[in-house]
C-alpha cells in the first residue's frame, strides 16, 4: 500500500463521521451542505432515514429552540428574585461565622476586614396567581411571573468571570470546549439550512464592564462550522458579508462552484474534513446573503411590536433590539440563539448601577416572552434569563445608608426559564435566611446544562466525541436532568 | 457427593461445545470426502482419493461421539444440582439426549457400512440420513442450550425488522410477546405486566373454581374477591394485603408463598405487585395512567420496553419502519423530514427551508408518509385552502404551525379528520368566527392561536361552549399588518 493509500485510509477512518454523514446524517455537515448540493448537481436529498448518532433526538424534543438572554456580569438575585427581608433588619452587621462556615470568598474581598450585611435597598412584591417575588426593579418581569419557572438555588464552581461564563457555556472552566449551540449544531443540526444554527447578538448597557470572548461561542474540538456565528448591530450584520460593487450574484455563484472543484481536488487528495466545513462555510454565507438582510429587516415590524420591546428595539445593537431579532431567528426554526447583554458587575455603587441594567433587560425580556406566546411559539421554545453567578450578602467596600457593592458569589443565585418543557409559575430551590446557602434544591450548572439538553430531546451522557483520546461531552462526567423543572 | 455432582456437572458449558464442533466436522469431511470421489469417478482413474477425508470423518465422529455422551452426562448433573427448570430446560434435556443417542446410533451404521465391501450404497445412504439428522439435532439443542444460558430472544431481539417480522409470520417469534415488549408506556399494567407474574409464580394452585386456600389469582374477580385469610389485594394498601405478607415471608416460613419446595418469588417482581396494589390496583389502566417511580422503571422497562419519559404526547399508533422512497419523495418536494426520536418512526416535517418553490401541491408526497407525521409546520408558507386535502390526510397529527399562510375558513372546514390535533396555530391567516366553528369536532384540541386574524371574541367564545378544555390564545392587541410573510 502506498504512503498516500495509508494516509487515506486513516483518515477516512478517524473521520468516518464527518464523512459518513454526507450519506446519512440528516445533521451536521450533511444538513448545512446539502441544499448547495441540490442546486449545484441536482441529485440526493438529505436522507432522514435511519443513520448512527443522532440521526434524530434521543427523545421526543419538548422545545425545538433555544433563546438563551445571558446577563453577563453577575446579576444579583438579592435584588432581584431571591427576597431576604432578614438582611434588611440585620443591615450593617456582621455576616456570622455559622453562615459562612469558613468558605472561601473572592479575593475581592477575602481580605475585608468587615463583612457587613446589606439588604436590598428596593421593594419586593408576590406577582401573578404564583405568588412569586420580584423586586420592583423588574415590573415588567412581574407581569409575566406565572409564564417563568425560577430556579432560586443554580450554583457553580466558579468565582470569576470568564471562568464562570465559560463554564456555563462549555461545561468546563477553561476555555477550549465547543459551547452548547455547538453541541447542539453538531448533535441534531439546524432547521433552517439558510441560517447558521447558532447565532449569537451582543449588547451592553454599561461601558467598562466584563469583557467577553469568542471561545463563549466557539467550537471547540468539534467541526468548525458548528461554531456560533456573531450578529452585529447596524448596517453590515454580519461582517464581509455582501458582496462588493461590481460582483452580481451569477458571478459569485460562479465563483462559488469554480473554487468548490478546487477544493473537491484538495479533499480527493487529502482527505481533511476542515475541507469540507469550509465549503459548508462558503455556501452557507452564499445563502446567508438573501437570508441574513431579510431577518434583520425590522421595517416589516408593526409598531405595535416597538411598543411592546420598548423604543430602545428600534436602535441596532440594543439589548432590546436583540430580543425582537432573538423572535425573528426563531420564527426561522434557528436552533439556539445566544444573546449576551454585558454590565451586571456590580461591585460597588450597586444601587445605581443595577438600575441601569435592570431598565435595560426588563421590558424587552419579558416582551420576548409574550411575544412568543401570542405566537404559538413559547411551546416549543425554551426562554433563558440569568447569568454566571450571583452576588453577596455582605457588602464590598464600605456600606452606607445609601450605597454598597457585591462581591461574586456562587454559591446560590436565581435564574428564570420560559417555555416548552418547563414549570409555569413555578419556583424551585430555596436559600437560607440569608441568602447566603442552599438550603434544598441546588441546581447545579452541569445539572442546568443536562436539562437543557434534555429538553431538546438530547440524553446528555449520549451526545460525545472523542477527541484526544477521551470522550467528551458537554457535562463532562456530571449532570443530572432536573426533573422537578419539567412540565 | 453433592458438591461433586455440581463440580463435574459445571464442566457441562465447556464440554458441550466439542461435540458440536466435532459432530460438524465429520459431516464437513464427509461432504468433502464424496465430493472428491465423485470428481475422481468422473475422471475415472479408479483410485479412491475420499480415503485420507473419510477417515477423518471417521475420527471426528467418534471423538463427538463420546464427547457427546460426555455433555449429557455432566448436562444431567449441573441440570439437577444446579436449581435448573422450566420448559426451555425440559427441552433441553430432551433433545441432548436424542442427539447423543443418534450420534451413537450414527457411528454404529457407519461402522456397519464400513465392514461390507468399501462403499456399500444403500448402507451409507442410511448414515448420510443420520448424519442429516444430527445436524439438525445439533442444531436445536445448542440453541435450546444457548437460550436457557443467555435468554429467550437473545438471537431474535436485535434481528433486523424484516427477519423479526418473517421470524413472527413463521410462529417462532411469539407475536404478542413481541407486541408487548415494545408497548412501553401503553401496555395495560394489568395483562402486561402483573398477570404474567401470577402465572409464573401463583396460578399452578390459586386458579379454577376453588384455588388454594378459597383464593384464586387468574382472573380480576378472584384477585377482587380474595380468599379464606380475607383480602388478598387492597387497593392503594399493599403492606395491608396479604399477597404481599405472604410474599415477604421468610422462605422456611410455613405461611410462605409460593410455599415450601417452589422457587422464591423475584424481588423484583414482588416489587412490581407492590406497586400496582399500592397504585389501587388497577385492571384497565396503562402505565402512562399511573405513578411511575425511578425506581420501578427499569423494571417496568424489563416487561414492556423502554417508557417515555414525559414530554409531548406522542399517537398510541404502532407503526412500521418509514419507507425512505417515500421520504425521498417529501424531501425533494423541498419539505424537510426530521425524525422525533430514536424509538419510533413518527416524525416533524417543516417548510422551513422549501423558499418559494412551495405551494399546495409539495404537501401532495406526504402521502406516502402519512401516519408518520406528527408535527407539520408551514408557517410563512404560501398554504391556500387547497392544502387542506393533503394536510387532512395526516390522521396522527398532533401540531399544526398554518400561522402567516393564507389559510382560510373553507380549509378549517375539511381539517375535521385530524382527531389527534393537539396544537392549531392560525395567527395571521385568513380565518374567521365561521371556520373557527369547524374546529369543534377535533376532541383532542388543546391550544388554539388567532392572533392577528378577523376571528373575534364571541367566535372563541361559541368554540369554547363545544371545547370547554381549548385554550385560545388571541394575542396582546390586534392589528391588522402581518410580520416576516
Amino acid at each position: 500500500m502506498s504512503d498516500l493509500d495509508d494516509l487515506k485510509f486513516n483518515c477516512s477512518r478517524r473521520h468516518f463521521l464527518s464523512s459518513a454523514s454526507l450519506g446519512i446524517g440528516a445533521f451536521g455537515l450533511a444538513s448545512l451542505l446539502d441544499p448547495g448540493l441540490v442546486s449545484a448537481t441536482g441529485t440526493a436529498t438529505l436522507p432522514t432515514a435511519d443513520g448512527p448518532l443522532l440521526s434524530s433526538p434521543h427523545f421526543v424534543p419538548r422545545v425545538r429552540r433555544v433563546i438563551y438572554l445571558f446577563q453577563s456580569g453577575g446579576p444579583s438575585q438579592l435584588e432581584l428574585f431571591d427576597y431576604k427581608p432578614l438582611l434588611r433588619t440585620m443591615n450593617g452587621q456582621q455576616l456570622p461565622e455559622s453562615v459562612r462556615m469558613g468558605q472561601r470568598l473572592t479575593g475581592m474581598t477575602a481580605f475585608q476586614r468587615s463583612f457587613p450585611l446589606a439588604g436590598a435597598q428596593f421593594e419586593f412584591a408576590r406577582h401573578g396567581k404564583s405568588g412569586a417575588y420580584v423586586s420592583e426593579l423588574l415590573p415588567h418581569t412581574a407581569k409575566i411571573v406565572d409564564e417563568l419557572c425560577i430556579v432560586k438555588a443554580m450554583h457553580t464552581e466558579a468565582i470569576n468571570h470568564d471562568p464562570a461564563v465559560t463554564f456555563f457555556q462549555t461545561g468546563s472552566q477553561q476555555a477550549g470546549r465547543p459551547a452548547i449551540g455547538a453541541w447542539l449544531s453538531y448533535g441534531i443540526g439546524s432547521e433552517n439550512h439558510n441560517l447558521p444554527s447558532f447565532i449569537v447578538l451582543l449588547s451592553r448597557a454599561r461601558e467598562g464592564d466584563q469583557p467577553l470572548y469568542s471561545w463563549l461561542w466557539g467550537s471547540g474540538f468539534l467541526p468548525s462550522q458548528h461554531q456560533g456565528v456573531q450578529f452585529r448591530g447596524g448596517k453590515d450584520p454580519v461582517l464581509y458579508l455582501t458582496d462588493p460593487d461590481g460582483v452580481t450574484r451569477t458571478t459569485r455563484r460562479r465563483m462559488l462552484d469554480t473554487l468548490r472543484e478546487l477544493e473537491d481536488h484538495e479533499h480527493a487528495r487529502v482527505m481533511d474534513p476542515e475541507i469540507n466545513a469550509r465549503v459548508a462555510q462558503y455556501e452557507m454565507a452564499y445563502r446567508m446573503q438573501t437570508a441574513v438582510p431579510q431577518v434583520m429587516d425590522l421595517s416589516e415590524e408593526p409598531d405595535a411590536t416597538f411598543e411592546l420591546y420598548g423604543p430602545d428595539a428600534r436602535k441596532p445593537g440594543t439589548y432590546a433590539a436583540n430580543c425582537l431579532l432573538a423572535r425573528r431567528l426563531a420564527e426561522r426554526n434557528v436552533r439556539f440563539i445566544q444573546l449576551y447583554h454585558q454590565g451586571w458587575d456590580q461591585h460597588g455603587n450597586l444601587p445605581q448601577d443595577i438600575q441601569t441594567m435592570t431598565k435595560s433587560v426588563d421590558q424587552a425580556s419579558a416582551a420576548l416572552v409574550l411575544d412568543l406566546k401570542q405566537r404559538g411559539l413559547l411551546e416549543d421554545t425554551l426562554v433563558i434569563w440569568g447569568g454566571e453567578f450571583g452576588r453577596t450578602n455582605y457588602s464590598q467596600g464600605k456600606l452606607t445608608k445609601d450605597n454598597y457593592g457585591r462581591d461574586h458569589h456562587p454559591r446560590c443565585f436565581s435564574i428564570w426559564m420560559a417555555g416548552g418543557g418547563v414549570k409555569k409559575g413555578f419556583s424551585f430551590g430555596e436559600t437560607d435566611d440569608f441568602g447566603y446557602n442552599i438550603v434544598r434544591d441546588g441546581v447545579h450548572v452541569h445539572d442546568f446544562q443536562a436539562t437543557l439538553m434534555y429538553l431538546l430531546g438530547i440524553d446528555h451522557e449520549r451526545l460525545i466525541f472523542k477527541h484526544q483520546g477521551r470522550r467528551y461531552r458537554l457535562t463532562d462526567v456530571e449532570g443530572k436532568v432536573v426533573k422537578d423543572l419539567l412540565a | 457427593m453433592n458438591e461433586w455432582t455440581l463440580f463435574v456437572g459445571r464442566f457441562h458449558p465447556l464440554l458441550v461445545h466439542l461435540p458440536i464442533g466435532f459432530l460438524v466436522l465429520a459431516a464437513l469431511f464427509e461432504v468433502v470426502s464424496s465430493w472428491r470421489q465423485s470428481s475422481a469417478r468422473s475422471a475415472d482413474n479408479g483410485s479412491a482419493p475420499g480415503t485420507p477425508w473419510r477417515e477423518a470423518a471417521a475420527a471426528a465422529l467418534v471423538a463427538g461421539t463420546a464427547c457427546a455422551v460426555a455433555a449429557v452426562a455432566t448436562g444431567y448433573l449441573l441440570g439437577h444440582a444446579g436449581g435448573y427448570g422450566g420448559a426451555t430446560f425440559d427441552r433441553h434435556q430432551f433433545f441432548g439426549i436424542v442427539t447423543a443417542a443418534a450420534a451413537v446410533a450414527t457411528t454404529l451404521v457407519r461402522t456397519i457400512a464400513m465392514l461390507r465391501a468399501p462403499a456399500n450404497r444403500p448402507q451409507m445412504a442410511i448414515y448420510r440420513v443420520c448424519l442429516a439428522i444430527l445436524m439438525l439435532l445439533v442444531g436445536v439443542t445448542g440453541h435450546l442450550g444457548g437460550t436457557l444460558t443467555h435468554g429467550e430472544g437473545y438471537l431474535s431481539d436485535h434481528a433486523p425488522g424484516f427477519v423479526r417480522s418473517a421470524l413472527t409470520r413463521a410462529g417462532i417469534l411469539d407475536a404478542s410477546a413481541s407486541a408487548t415488549a415494545r408497548l412501553g408506556d401503553q401496555a395495560v399494567v394489568y395483562t402486561a405486566v402483573v398477570e404474567p407474574i401470577l402465572r409464573a409464580d401463583c396460578i399452578q394452585c390459586h386458579r379454577g373454581e376453588v384455588g388454594s386456600g378459597g383464593l384464586t389469582l387468574d382472573t380480576p374477580a378472584g384477585i377482587r374477591k380474595g380468599g379464606d385469610h380475607g383480602a388478598a389485594v387492597v387497593p392503594g394498601r399493599a403492606l395491608s394485603s396479604e399477597i404481599i405478607r405472604r410474599i415477604w415471608l421468610a422462605a422456611d416460613d410455613k405461611r410462605a408463598m409460593p410455599p415450601r419446595g417452589r422457587p422464591a418469588m423475584r424481588p423484583s417482581d414482588a416489587t412490581i405487585l407492590r406497586w400496582w396494589i399500592d397504585q389501587g390496583a388497577p385492571f384497565d389502566k396503562r402505565i402512562a395512567d399511573l405513578d411511575v417511580p425511578d425506581e420501578m422503571r427499569p423494571m417496568l422497562e424489563g416487561a414492556v420496553g423502554p417508557l417515555r419519559r414525559g414530554g409531548p404526547r406522542m399517537p398510541t399508533a404502532t407503526l412500521g419502519p418509514l419507507d425512505p422512497a417515500a421520504v425521498r419523495a417529501v424531501e425533494r418536494a423541498g419539505l424537510s423530514v426530521i425524525r422525533l426520536d430514536d424509538k419510533s418512526s413518527f416524525v416533524e416535517v417543516n417548510a422551513a427551508n422549501a423558499g418559494a418553490s412551495f405551494s399546495d401541491q409539495s404537501l401532495a408526497a406526504l402521502r406516502g408518509i402519512a401516519p408518520h407525521v406528527v408535527w407539520l409546520d408551514l408557517s410563512g408558507t404560501a398554504t391556500t385552502d387547497e392544502a387542506a386535502g393533503a394536510i387532512a390526510g395526516l390522521s396522527n397529527l398532533t401540531r399544526l404551525h398554518l400561522n402567516r399562510t393564507r389559510m382560510g375558513d373553507a380549509g378549517l372546514a375539511r381539517l375535521g379528520s385530524l382527531q389527534q390535533l393537539e396544537y392549531l396555530n392560525l395567527y395571521g391567516t385568513r380565518v374567521t368566527d365561521a371556520g373557527l366553528q369547524h374546529l369543534a369536532g377535533l376532541r383532542k384540541l388543546k391550544r388554539l392561536y388567532v392572533w392577528q386574524t378577523a376571528v373575534t371574541p364571541a367566535g372563541v367564545e361559541r368554540l369554547h361552549a363545544g371545547l370547554p378544555g381549548l385554550q385560545v390564545d388571541t394575542g396582546s392587541k390586534p392589528d391588522s399588518a402581518g410580520t416576516g410573510q
